[in-house]
């Protein structure tokens, strides 16, 4: 074979692998889906993680029992997830730590995002003594 | 002398010595000259019976074909560029470093270097094969400027890159990195560069040996 024909081949079939396995790693199209669901899912916590604080604020640094539509602060979207209808998980740790938690489909994903997102439970960790 | 000012002084010392069009055609066919070439070379001085020649205006470079190599190499360059980093990030998700994880942004400059490959190499493959074709058809066209020029500017980053790939190697082993990782990487590296070698080595071959 000569010697360009060969590296045609070669190219071809380190090419075609590459993509194969890159599609593969990825997860393709479905996977990049989930991802953006994940996103979605991620900045309502962090919204309602505003709601949480504004709600403290308005009970002397009190943490709220629940988490639950009202008047006095209008910082969340929602309060379950928008793909499964399913409610978003709050809960208290401490008297003044608590936990936003979402179903997840692909959680080590967004782990990049915040420092204190616990990727197997899909929950985010907050301190009203501390302001992130 | 440039070969193509060679040949246009040769036909016009011909035609000024009284020699006629036919006469001058064989005499360069048995040189060696290409039909295109000959054709081309005559062409550039009008059929008069002026004296001397009078030569007609013609194009210098081919835009056609700047148009045709530059989207060729350009096509071959972001190949080989996407598919050295895809292999780089495949290499490093299956064997992470303590510690690392894959994050979003990995996985989305994975799928942003497979798009470009399934874009650039299908081109890439087949304008090379539309430029084979021409060059059987009319093998003068290997003495084209534009081709050559793009031909060597590719060797030229294929060795930078193949060189650069050594060094590294020496500078990760004295440095006591020479993981697995890094060895498959500098391997990919080595593998593409010397893919791309080994083809325009061969075509530049042929081009010598068609001037």
């Amino acid at each position: 074979m000569r010697a360009d024909r060969l590296a045609a081949v070669l190219g071809a079939l380190a090419v075609g692998a590459a993509v194969v396995l890159g599609v593969w790693a990825t997860g393709g199209p479905m996977q990049g889906r989930a991802e953006r669901r994940d996103e979605v899912r991620f900045q309502d916590l962090l919204s309602l993680k505003e709601q949480v604080d504004c709600l403290a604020d308005a009970a002397n640094r009190t943490l709220p029992a629940r988490l639950e539509e009202t008047d006095l602060c209008l910082i969340a979207d929602r309060y379950e997830d928008p793909f499964t209808g399913e409610p978003y998980v709050y809960k208290r740790v401490s008297a003044t730590g608590f936990r936003l938690c979402a179903e997840f489909e692909a959680p080590e994903m967004t782990r990049f995002i915040h420092g204190t997102f616990d990727a197997k439970a899909g929950c985010l960790s907050f301190d009203l003594k501390y302001r992130y | 002398m440039r070969r193509a000012d060679q040949l246009a002084e040769f036909v016009r010392d011909a035609l000024n010595a009284g020699r006629n069009r036919e006469e001058i055609g064989a005499a360069l066919a048995d040189a060696g000259w290409s039909g295109t070439e000959i054709a081309t070379a005559l062409a550039a001085y009008a059929e008069s019976d002026f004296s001397p020649p009078v030569p007609r205006p013609r194009p210098y470079v081919s835009a056609r074909e700047a148009f045709l190599y530059g989207l060729m190499f350009l096509a071959l360059a972001m190949s080989a560029w996407h598919l050295s980093s895809l292999s780089m990030q495949l290499i490093d998700r299956w064997l992470p470093e303590v510690g690392e994880t894959t994050n979003i942004f990995d996985l989305r400059r994975m799928r942003w270097s497979t798009a470009s490959l399934i874009v650039f190499f299908p081109l890439f493959f087949a304008l090379n094969l539309r430029a084979t074709r021409e060059l059987r058809r009319d093998p003068g066209k290997r003495r084209s400027t534009v081709r050559k020029w793009f031909g060597y500017v590719t060797l030229f980053l294929a060795a930078i890159g193949l060189l650069g790939d050594l060094i590294y190697v020496i500078y990760a082993f004295l440095n006591g990195d020479l993981t697995l990782r890094f060895g498959l990487k500098a391997l990919v590296v080595a593998a593409i560069g010397g893919i791309v070698f080994l083809y325009f080595s061969a075509e530049i071959r042929e081009d010598a040996d068609a001037s």
